[in-house]
């Protein structure tokens, strides 16, 4: 007998073109009720094994079920003080869930749904979600306020350090403001979070230069760098300077700020390049804000790109078209549209990433398109880098390390805790 | 400030009220040990005798009922107490005792005469137990040698050989084990009280039979073809002993340790508000693990900050006045069933569960949702059990 895996409603295609509100609601706590009746409870579960963050799986699913619901809270937020934010953006399907023993006699458990669950009645319920130690000595740095940065300053907190967090923008949480959309991730969310963590540590909301970034280390005991990637590649191709080609990320950013001037996007076609949640993320967006056709061009094909399933299937359902092993060459303005010409590829060896690589066939194509956005691989700020450079004093995590996943910059920031807080106990740079 | 989870029994304090009972968790100190250091507030040894006591186990011992998916809703053994003499179990207890001196070591034993149950008491004194209980109970294997649970089911053999044991114990508390395959408990807490012994464990597990093999007809679990009645445990037990807890709470000025059913600190707290003060637990354990302490013990945590309460204590017995007889229940309290439309799945089974098995009170409409005849509708609650959505609950009629 297979029984079925409970998941929370979902907003209907029709709500989600005209809506940014969050496509998957919140379990009920009836549905909540029954899916964990499917956990097996496993001893030594490999689900926590597929958690970056070492969330006690089996156990807060055991609390729920037992109706310790706001117990299970706390124990997710004791390993991952990210844990609604990561119930809900976690590729569960490639970390808990893809170990899942239930997935080897029926389906995985909804276990991001679940600690979706349990941490969003835990922050209904009000009340403060940590308790920090006054502050007993060691002074940290913690530059770039991402998953990484914020996790690092909370278990330094929990530790007794005090924290100074230097990030420029006006909301804390980095990608989680800035980069995921509001759909995925609903702001309110990720600033109850953030702000429980917030609440203990001195921000200084000033961008850090190089020669800022000297000053820092002398004056603090330790450095965390969690500044991400935040400067996205450009295409190095004729016409990409047009004013109609654009940052995905920058996209993204705006259409978080809830900046102006989307309507110029109503009945247009939108090109994305680039195949990782980025581009889903654009193209997802272009077609809310009234895109007429958002299609996602990428140099190699389904089975090679970065962007996980459940964030294709998404932009698939929501009517985002692929076009598969593309590449853009060059670009001219025509009749206020853009003229894009792209090389087709095919696959070739595997590079080092070990996904088969785009190699060029000679045979091309022209689109006509109104924007084109460009989502490809984004590099560090080269200006801080240096600091990296064999400093023991100065850690680092996120995305800047390789990261990928905000539940593994929440785990980076955390690991990164641990051994700051191992170096100021034995003596730090003294 | 947490709540203070300790609690008072028989004038030995325990960090938390959980107890691992009797069981073959605790017929070795490495698991007892195990135990502790997960956060049980004691275990009580698995039953011992003395070395004369022959005890020969068959295999396999263990039967399981599954519900719906869910494994051991109730498991059955025909396990026997401990094939380890006294001479081992006293140098446990002195083992034990010296790793975990805040813990409370309880043995338990059962003899055949007096001298074996007062030189048990004597041994395992010596070796430094905190508590003794006697396993009056046992209701398979033990009782066709006079044992078990028959002394637990005569309320004179039950007093004297109480009394023996008592007579004996210098030092410690003595608790009595008793079985819920009698009558009435009543006469035999009654007994207990009488003969001096400090307080109760109720129950033992319930006398069954757990399934016949539908192929070989052989009853389960199946030794070599063929089986007996066994002991039947685990959550299905569990208004059994919270009948018997509570009836011995209300009626005997005894302390009682509930055992039977406890799986979680919802079953906890209940049994704590019909009155027991120390809580022991066996079935789920053996199923989980040792790990269940932690959602246990964080639970009825929770549970006591949201009723305001900071010691557990508080809470113990504060349903008992609300238990009543049927004559002094209230005529006047009337209720009927509302169904929420917008919860309700329209699976029905209100419908076919109230039409054949209740008052023929709901009616359907053309959209198959289900409506009360507020009429005929008598209130029984039998519609809000079987909603697997709980989209019916039971409102009070004001006149």
């Amino acid at each position: 007998m297979k029984i079925e895996r409970t998941t929370p409603k979902t907003l209907t295609l029709n709500q989600r073109r005209q809506s940014f509100a969050e496509v998957v609601t919140n379990l009920t706590p009836a549905e909540a009720q029954f899916e964990t009746y499917r956990c097996f409870y496993c001893w030594d579960a490999p689900c926590q094994k597929g958690c970056p963050a070492e969330v006690e799986i089996p156990q807060f699913i055991w609390s729920i079920r037992s109706g310790n619901v706001a117990g299970a809270a706390d124990r997710i937020y004791r390993a991952n003080p990210l844990g609604s934010i990561c119930g809900r953006v976690c590729p569960t399907e490639a970390l808990c869930e893809k170990a899942c023993i239930s997935k080897q006699v029926n389906i995985p458990i909804a276990i991001g749904h679940l600690q979706r669950y349990a941490c969003d009645q835990r922050l209904a319920g009000g009340g403060p979600l940590f308790s920090y130690p006054p502050i007993s000595g060691g002074r940290v740095a913690i530059i770039g306020a991402g998953p990484a940065g914020l996790a690092c300053a909370h278990f330094l907190r929990l530790a007794g350090r005090q924290v100074a967090l230097f990030e420029p923008e006006e909301k804390l949480g980095g990608l989680l403001t800035w980069g995921i959309p509001a759909y995925r991730l609903a702001p309110e969310t990720t600033q109850a979070e953030v702000k429980a963590i917030a609440g203990s540590i001195e921000w200084h909301q000033e961008k850090v230069d190089a020669s800022r970034a000297q000053v820092i280390l002398q004056e603090f005991d330790a450095v965390f760098l969690g500044i991400g990637k935040g400067v996205p590649a450009r295409l190095q191709i004729p016409g990409s300077d047009l004013a109609g080609v654009r940052s995905a990320v920058q996209f993204l950013r705006d259409v978080a700020a809830g900046r102006g001037g989307f309507h110029d996007l109503v009945g247009k076609e939108v090109g994305t390049i680039g195949g990782g949640a980025t581009a889903m993320d654009a193209a997802r967006c272009s077609l809310r804000l009234g895109a007429g056709r958002a299609t996602v061009f990428y140099r190699r094909t389904q089975e090679e790109m970065p962007a996980f399933a459940s964030e294709y299937d998404a932009a698939l359902d929501e009517g985002a078209e692929f076009v598969w092993l593309a590449a853009p060459i060059a670009i001219e303005a025509s009749e206020g549209r853009l003229s894009v010409q792209f090389e087709r590829m095919e696959l070739g060896q595997p590079d080092q990433s070990g996904r088969r690589s785009p190699v060029p066939t000679g045979s091309r194509f022209t689109l006509k398109l109104d924007v084109l956005l460009e989502a490809l691989p984004s590099e560090p700020d080269p200006t801080l880098m240096l600091l990296l450079d064999k400093n023991p004093k100065v850690f680092t995590g996120g995305d800047l390390a390789g990261g990928g996943t905000v539940v593994q910059a929440v785990a980076d920031g955390k690991e990164a805790a641990r051994k700051i807080n191992e170096w100021l106990i034995q003596g730090g740079a003294r | 400030m947490k709540p203070d989870l300790s609690l008072e029994f028989c004038g030995v304090r325990f960090p938390n009220p959980f107890v691992l009972a009797a069981a073959p968790t605790t017929d070795d100190a490495e698991m007892v040990a195990r135990g502790l250091e997960a956060g049980w507030a004691g275990a009580v040894l698995k039953t011992t005798s003395v070395e004369s006591e022959t005890v020969e186990l068959v295999y396999p011992q263990m039967g399981g009922i599954e519900w719906n998916g869910q494994k051991l809703h109730g498991m059955i053994n025909i396990d026997l107490i401990s094939q380890r003499h006294i001479d081992q179990v006293e140098k446990d207890v002195a083992t034990l005792k010296k790793a975990f001196p805040q813990k409370v070591i309880l043995a338990s034993i059962m003899g055949s005469r007096r001298e074996h149950w007062q030189e048990l008491v004597g041994r395992l004194e010596a070796a430094g137990v905190d508590m003794i209980e006697c396993s009056f109970s046992c209701p398979h294997g033990m009782p066709e040698r006079g044992m078990g649970s028959t002394i637990g089911q005569n309320p004179e053999l039950t007093e004297r050989t109480a009394r023996w044991v008592k007579e004996a114990a210098k030092r410690v508390p003595v608790v009595i084990k008793l079985t819920p395959n009698v009558t009435d408990i009543l006469p035999m807490a009654q007994a207990v009280k009488d003969s001096g012994a400090d307080a109760v464990a109720a129950i033992n597990s319930v006398l069954g039979l757990i399934g016949i093999d539908l192929d070989t007809y052989s009853p389960l679990p199946s030794v070599d073809g063929m089986g007996i009645y066994g002991g039947f445990t685990g959550p299905a037990i569990k208004p059994i002993a919270l009948h018997c807890v509570s009836k011995i709470a209300k009626n005997i000025d005894i302390p009682v340790a509930a055992v039977g059913g406890i799986n979680s600190w919802r079953d906890a707290a209940e049994f704590l508000l019909v009155g027991a003060r120390n809580l022991q637990l066996c079935t789920a354990p053996m199923h989980f693990g040792f790990r269940i302490i932690d959602d246990l013990l964080d639970g009825l945590s929770r549970y006591l900050e949201t009723k305001g309460l900071t010691r557990v204590e508080d809470l113990v017995g504060l349903a008992l006045p609300k238990l009543t007889t049927y004559e002094h229940l209230s005529r006047a309290h009337k209720v009927k069933s509302v169904i929420d439309p917008e919860a309700c799945i329209r699976c029905d089974l209100c419908y076919i569960a109230c039409r054949d098995g209740g008052h023929m009170a709901i009616q359907l409409d053309a959209e198959r949702l289900p409506k009360t005849d507020d009429d005929k509708c008598v209130g029984c609650a039998l519609c809000p059990l079987v909603c697997p959505v709980q989209a019916i609950s039971m409102q009070r009629i004001t006149a």
